[in-house]
């Protein structure tokens, strides 16, 4: 994260509606141009946390502060330093695109035509430049969500706050926005992304806090989250001839933890496969073996998620 | 300030193209106030068929009758509502009444004139039909204004004759009837009477005015539950500029739907509706006060069916009782007291006023502060519920 202050800092955030409490103690910190995946099954709280983050809904205890200033429900001027994309498509369906961009343009301090070169920026940036003056309603759902997500952009907020923003979108506006996002990141703004997607935190995510009932319970970046649990890359090596040969050999190499032999194939676990993939190819080599095929498996979220919480990300997520 | 500006101008422009917004501002009342205006077009204009009857003949009786019967023919009282038909007996004037010829009658009996002149008891019979009460309470406040006015003559009669003045002459007699005919004319309802037109184009558009402000608060549940309301508090604008946009842009479609029902009902039906000025203070002050008992009972739902609910409940309830379904004049007076506790009541009041009086600004002072007071403590209430809901 670097030595420069963080663009969000959260603090012991709780919030309880009635008996229950949705978000229990939830502390993280988010630097310039980070992409932090909150990760976690509907209901674990990620919505509630985000919302008290964009400053709409009160914590009960715990604080959030954005660039050093505390943000609260209060009216305050550092809240344009947010770009929020809730999860529903908020805006007004029987307005068009570039009429609910200029009013909440307009409500994030932009007029004129540095608000008229923002609206044509930002829908460019989504891709819905042409249709820039059909009504929401009109939309199909991806593109709905795409104007969803400029609304939160409209305004260069240095940190966008995006809440399940692909859920219920066909597979190509899915992309879409992964890209869109992928592209932000690397433009230098700063995420946090909510999904119960794995595969999403996985390929946008430089980090990743796990939430399960309200509670943060794991964070860091995939290879930290894997290390964690104890996890291993595994490398399948399909042959016929030399396996044992070749499990001997192998197991001396740097970084292998261990190899086991099956019928027609050798299985290798190492903390980094990658690293040892080379290795591992040339030992074959070596002993003579008929190689037929070489799978690297690097362990995903889904089993951080499950070996953290006993449970899979997807059966809870409907 | 900027962020109300933008939440009521966006408001506005969606409410300008929803069909339902539109028909509710302007088609509905302009609709129902033509309707109103048509049917009840003869209502408005109250005319009535005396009969008389003077079995007396004397001359404290005959002055009296010709005096109605020849001064009413006259062209100054061509136009009076109030027109009167000698019959001989009493009997033909109960069968001109059964037949509707007539909407009451008035008898004078016979020795009438005697009585009254020797001080002794003597009574006038007003002939009804039961459907006619009006009618017949005009006919009644004739004979009894006639009556108060002979006795008076008679007293003066009396003195003169004691301190030993001359006996009245004939003329004298019969002239004692004209103050009772001018009484008559004033009696008469419809002399200032407010066409149907201008009252129901009023009432219609205070009814329609709840539906209007009802829209603001239906849409703000609605915009909680999808998320833009949320996304609004968190571009940092406070939840009062939400609520006060929604309802400044409401507020002013209602009162350029009202205005479209002045315009309309003048040039379609050339009602009048008093000065101009006063007029359109009567109107900003009538869409504050609804606008305010609207915006608290709308903050008092949680769902758009409740917001529904409530809003038809109180708008058609606060019209009953403040007489916006009776035509001016018409009202009981029950109603007329229950009234008094809406602002429909005292904004139909001062419309009346302004159209029947020719009253101006300072003459309906009372109803304006009344509706302003209206406006002032539902409006807060309301608007103090519009926040608590936006900010929950």
């Amino acid at each position: 994260m670097g030595d420069t202050a963080p663009v969000l800092r959260i603090d012991g955030l709780v919030r309880r509606f009635g008996e229950r409490t949705a978000v229990d103690g939830v502390s993280f910190q988010i630097a310039a141009g980070e992409t932090y995946g909150l990760l976690g099954p509907n209901g674990a709280g990620k919505t509630t946390t985000i919302s008290m983050i964009a400053g709409i809904l009160a914590a009960d205890a715990g604080s959030v502060h954005v660039h050093g200033v505390p943000i609260t429900t209060a009216a305050n001027p550092h809240k344009r330093h947010i770009g929020f994309v809730p999860q529903q498509i908020a805006l007004f369906d029987d307005l068009t695109a570039r009429e609910n961009l200029r009013f909440f343009g307009g409500l994030q301090g932009l007029r004129g035509k540095a608000l008229d070169a923002r609206i044509a920026a930002t829908l460019d940036m989504v891709g819905l430049s042409d249709r820039a003056d059909d009504r929401i309603d009109a939309f199909s759902g991806g593109m709905q969500r795409r104007a969803n997500i400029a609304v939160g952009l409209l305004h260069e907020p240095t940190l966008l706050i995006l809440d399940e923003p692909t859920a219920g979108v066909d597979p190509q506006s899915r992309n879409q926005i992964l890209e869109s996002v992928e592209q932000l990141g690397t433009a230098g703004l700063s995420v946090l992304y909510t999904t119960h997607y794995m595969e999403e935190a996985e390929r946008l995510c430089d980090r990743v806090g796990v939430i399960d009932n309200g509670r943060l319970i794991a964070e860091g970046t995939r290879r930290e989250l894997v290390t964690q649990i104890g996890e291993h890359d595994r490398i399948v090596v399909r042959g016929d001839d030399h396996l044992q040969e070749f499990a001997a050999h192998v197991r001396h190499l740097p970084g292998v933890v261990e190899v086991s032999v099956a019928d027609h194939s050798a299985e290798v676990s190492a903390d980094d496969g990658a690293a040892v993939l080379a290795g591992v190819v040339t030992c074959a080599v070596e002993v003579g073996m008929a190689v037929t095929g070489v799978e690297v498996h690097e362990p995903n979220l889904e089993s951080v998620f499950l070996h953290l919480t006993g449970k899979a990300l997807r059966d809870r997520a409907d | 300030m900027r962020a109300v500006w933008l939440v009521a101008r966006v408001e506005l422009r969606r409410r300008l193209r929803n069909r339902s917004a539109l028909f509710t501002a302007f088609v509905g009342p302009l609709l129902l106030a033509s309707v109103f205006g048509i049917l009840m077009s003869g209502t408005g204009s109250f005319t009535l068929k005396v009969g008389i009857v003077d079995l007396d003949g004397s001359p404290v009786t005959s002055g009296f009758v010709s005096g109605l019967l020849d001064e009413r023919a006259d062209a100054a009282a061509a136009d009076s509502p109030v027109e009167f038909v000698r019959f001989d007996t009493r009997e033909d004037a109960a069968t001109a009444l059964d037949g509707d010829d007539i909407d009451t009658a008035i008898v004078l009996p016979d020795g009438f004139g005697a009585a009254v002149m020797a001080g002794r008891a003597a009574t006038i019979t007003v002939l009804r039909d039961p459907s006619k009460e009006v009618s017949a309470g005009v006919a009644a406040s004739v004979a009894g204004q006639y009556t108060v006015a002979v006795s008076a003559q008679r007293l003066a009669v009396a003195t003169v004759t004691a301190l030993g003045g001359s006996a009245p002459t004939e003329a004298q007699l019969t002239g004692m009837t004209d103050d009772v005919l001018s009484a008559v004319v004033a009696e008469a309802p419809g002399g200032n009477e407010v066409s149907a037109a201008t009252f129901y184009g009023a009432s219609m558009s205070i009814l329609f005015l709840f539906f209007t402000v009802a829209f603001a608060a239906r849409s703000l549940i609605v915009e909680r539950k999808n998320g833009v309301v949320p996304r609004i508090l968190a571009a940092s604008t406070p939840a009062s500029a939400v609520v006060i946009g929604k309802v400044l842009a409401v507020g002013l479609l209602g009162f350029a739907g009202f205005v479209t029902v002045w315009g309309v009902t003048t040039l379609a039906f050339g009602s009048h509706w008093g000065d101009p000025a006063a007029v359109v203070l009567t109107m900003v002050a009538t869409v504050l006060a609804v606008g305010g008992v609207a915006t608290f009972v709308c903050g008092l739902a949680r769902t758009e069916e409740q917001a529904d609910g409530y809003t038809s409940a109180v708008a058609f309830a606060l019209a009953l009782l403040g007489g916006n379904f009776i035509g001016p004049g018409q009202a009981p007076e029950a109603l007329q007291r229950t009234a008094s506790f809406t602002p429909n009541g005292h904004a139909i009041d001062a419309f009346t006023r302004l159209a029947a009086d020719g009253a101006g600004v300072g003459d309906i002072r009372q109803q304006l502060l009344l509706l302003l007071a209206f406006a002032a403590c539902f409006g807060l209430a309301g608007l103090w519920l519009g926040n608590r809901a936006v900010a929950r």
